[in-house]
């Protein structure tokens, strides 16, 4: 076990080193010099711009500015923001918060309602009703994220005018709010683009759950429990989904890289002010190291859920440990 | 990762070998897909939208790119002349729809394509070479997983200045093979040590001539669903990022760009997000329909069961 979460480290740490690597061959490989157009602004004289490439090591060797970017970036140093002026790493941590609680709800709910409408489907498979639900779970996998997200919009918080319409708090009242008042603003704000990301983790983890609980219906111990005379609902929900649930954990590790794509278009949409929307507006002005910055955290982000993903596999199975 | 214990419990049992190359045939691709209903729906649909993209010159009733009246006919709900209504700059939505079919499809068919040869290509030379080869490849393909592939897209589009169609193919083609190259590398590895590839070896055949003519068709089914369903995900994420304002560049008309422009009137104009979004999920129904169904011809043991 210990070997094993060794070697999965060193693996994690191996596959976030070669991110960063990937992005500083993007940076140099594109066309032009990097930051050429911070540089090449008109308004600064040529000893500024002299004393700016000095000062970011433009001039230095690759391999030099190779081993400077990753040293620095493994102290947590990821540059600066033009824009923000302020350290990348600063403006991330600020950010990371509200990705981390629009994609925890999503992920939460999302597992807990697919596991649950799987599992019940699979109590009655072949049903109408399973064939129905497995029909609307396959069309909302199909609604791309950005539309939904859209459509949400245009519903609730447009026509209906049930939620509000972007930001997280309400940007005039917040301040004046109790701290209960302040909680209830930020989840009025959290629903509409929360239930963007879940559909399709709901739409994903049903599909999955119910084949899981399919899959163990025919073993001995669920004969077993039918033959103790526990009803047909409880043979599901408490004997048999407790042995399903296993693979579906995997798809918890699997899933993320995807969310993380799905909270870049929510976040934008709902001017939701996490790291996927900071990226947007990033790379709408050209602040590379921000673009950077957000990919590398994010990649470490799916490292780490791998991760722990297998140490949960195998906390939860036992006969994975021999493997 | 395939050596750990959660990914390794995801495994699909090796396919069988007729099935599998059955599929890869333009007839054993017909008879999977054209069983029931759904899947001839699809087909049907999918093949009307391509001939109406390919016809669209001919049967539009309007240019694409022309302002019919910016004073008078700005955002006009759809009507009998309008059959989608106008956008905000007064050019006609059916017109930019049928227009806009045509880089969207052909965007998403050429990146799904150039994934699956490149995928193909890496994964059963990792699997047919195996060794430090496939190690090498393999955990190169790790990597790149990592990466969440937005996140990997966008990074290129904030380098790259100015994105033109080609170089979205390219980005899109270039971040999507990772996962079809382990789907062809498993299939490398199980036909590696088989008798007709030692046998063929014994007769004298060169590695490379080997790894096309035997191999490389062995792995064709899987990765064919697999780029099946990337055409889905590229079309989605081509909109997406278009919508963002960071794919195809405007005036140039796709899906995306039809929603994007309706964007801060969509209260009023819902014409501009629901019918291009409705093309967008029922051709994404239509490739995962087609695709689930050459899934269960490869791997009879995954058929629903009903």
């Amino acid at each position: 076990m210990a070997a094993f979460l060794l070697r999965r480290i060193l693996l994690g740490v191996a596959t976030v080193v070669a991110v960063a690597t990937l992005t500083f061959v993007l940076v140099h490989a594109a066309p032009g010099e990097p930051y050429a157009f911070v540089i090449d602004d008109a308004r600064f004289t040529p000893q500024q711009r002299a004393t700016f490439r000095a000062r970011y090591g433009l001039d230095d060797p690759m391999p030099v500015q190779y081993l400077r970017y990753m040293s620095r970036i493994a102290r947590g140093d990821l540059g600066d923001s033009f824009t923000a002026r302020r350290p990348v790493a600063t403006v991330l941590r600020e950010r990371l918060p509200r990705t981390l609680l629009l994609m925890g709800t999503a992920i939460l709910a999302g597992f807990a309602l697919g596991v649950g409408l799987g599992a019940w489907q699979a109590s009655r498979a072949g049903s109408r009703r399973d064939r129905a639900i497995a029909a609307i779970t396959v069309a909302i996998g199909s609604i791309p994220d950005f539309w939904i997200a859209i459509a949400l919009l245009l519903l609730f918080a447009l026509r209906l005018r049930w939620f509000p319409v972007t930001g997280m708090v309400d940007d005039t009242m917040h301040d004046y709010m109790s701290p209960a008042g302040k909680v209830a603003d930020v989840l009025r704000h959290l629903v509409l683009p929360a239930t963007s990301l879940l559909l399709l983790v709901v739409a994903v983890v049903a599909r999955f759950q119910r084949a899981a609980v399919l899959d163990v219906l025919p073993e001995d111990f669920v004969r077993t429990a039918r033959a103790k005379g526990v009803p047909a609902t409880g043979v599901v929900f408490r004997h048999a989904l407790r042995n399903a649930l296993l693979p579906t954990i995997t798809l918890l590790g699997l899933t993320l890289p995807a969310l993380v794509g799905g909270a870049v278009f929510v976040e934008t949409i709902f001017a939701w002010p996490g790291l996927g929307m900071l990226a947007v507006n990033a790379i709408v002005t050209r602040d590379y190291a921000v673009v950077l910055g957000v990919t590398t955290l994010a990649s470490l982000m799916v490292v780490v859920a791998g991760i722990s993903t297998d140490v949960a596999y195998t906390l939860v199975d036992p006969r994975t440990r021999r493997a | 990762m395939p050596d750990t214990p959660a990914v390794a419990a995801l495994a699909i049992a090796p396919p069988s070998d007729t099935a599998a190359q059955s599929a890869g045939t333009a007839r054993g691709f017909w008879r999977a897909v054209w069983t029931d209903r759904g899947g001839q729906i699809a087909v049907c649909f999918l093949a009307l939208l391509a001939l109406l993209a390919l016809i669209a010159p001919i049967i539009a009733p309007f240019d694409p790119d022309r302002l019919l009246g910016p004073e008078t006919l700005k955002s006009l709900p759809p009507s009998s002349t309008y059959w989608f209504g106008t956008d905000p700059l007064s050019r006609d939505v059916f017109t930019r729809l049928l227009f806009g079919t045509r880089i969207s499809l052909r965007i998403a068919l050429l990146a799904a394509s150039l994934s699956g040869v490149v995928g193909l290509a890496w994964g059963a030379t990792a699997g047919f070479m195996g060794g430090a080869v496939d190690a090498v490849l393999m955990r190169t393909v790790d990597m790149c997983l990592a990466i969440p592939r937005v996140l990997l897209v966008l990074t290129v589009i904030a380098l790259w200045p100015e994105v033109t169609v080609t170089g979205l193919v390219l980005v899109l083609g270039l971040t999507g093979w990772f996962g079809v190259s382990r789907l062809a590398r498993a299939e490398a590895l199980g036909v590696r040590h088989r008798d007709f590839v030692s046998a063929a070896r014994a007769l004298g055949v060169s590695r490379a001539a080997l790894l096309v003519r035997h191999v490389v068709p062995h792995a064709l089914g899987p990765v064919l669903v697999a780029s099946t369903v990337a055409v889905g995900h590229v079309l989605v994420l081509e909109a997406g990022l278009t919508y963002l304002g960071l794919g195809v560049r405007p005036p140039t008309a796709t899906w995306g760009s039809i929603i994007a422009e309706g964007r801060e009137t969509m209260q009023v104009t819902w014409w501009l997000t629901v019918f291009p979004g409705l093309a967008l999920i029922g051709t994404s129904l239509a490739v995962t329909a087609i695709a689930n169904r050459l899934r269960a011809a490869i791997n009879p043991r995954q058929l629903p069961r009903r």
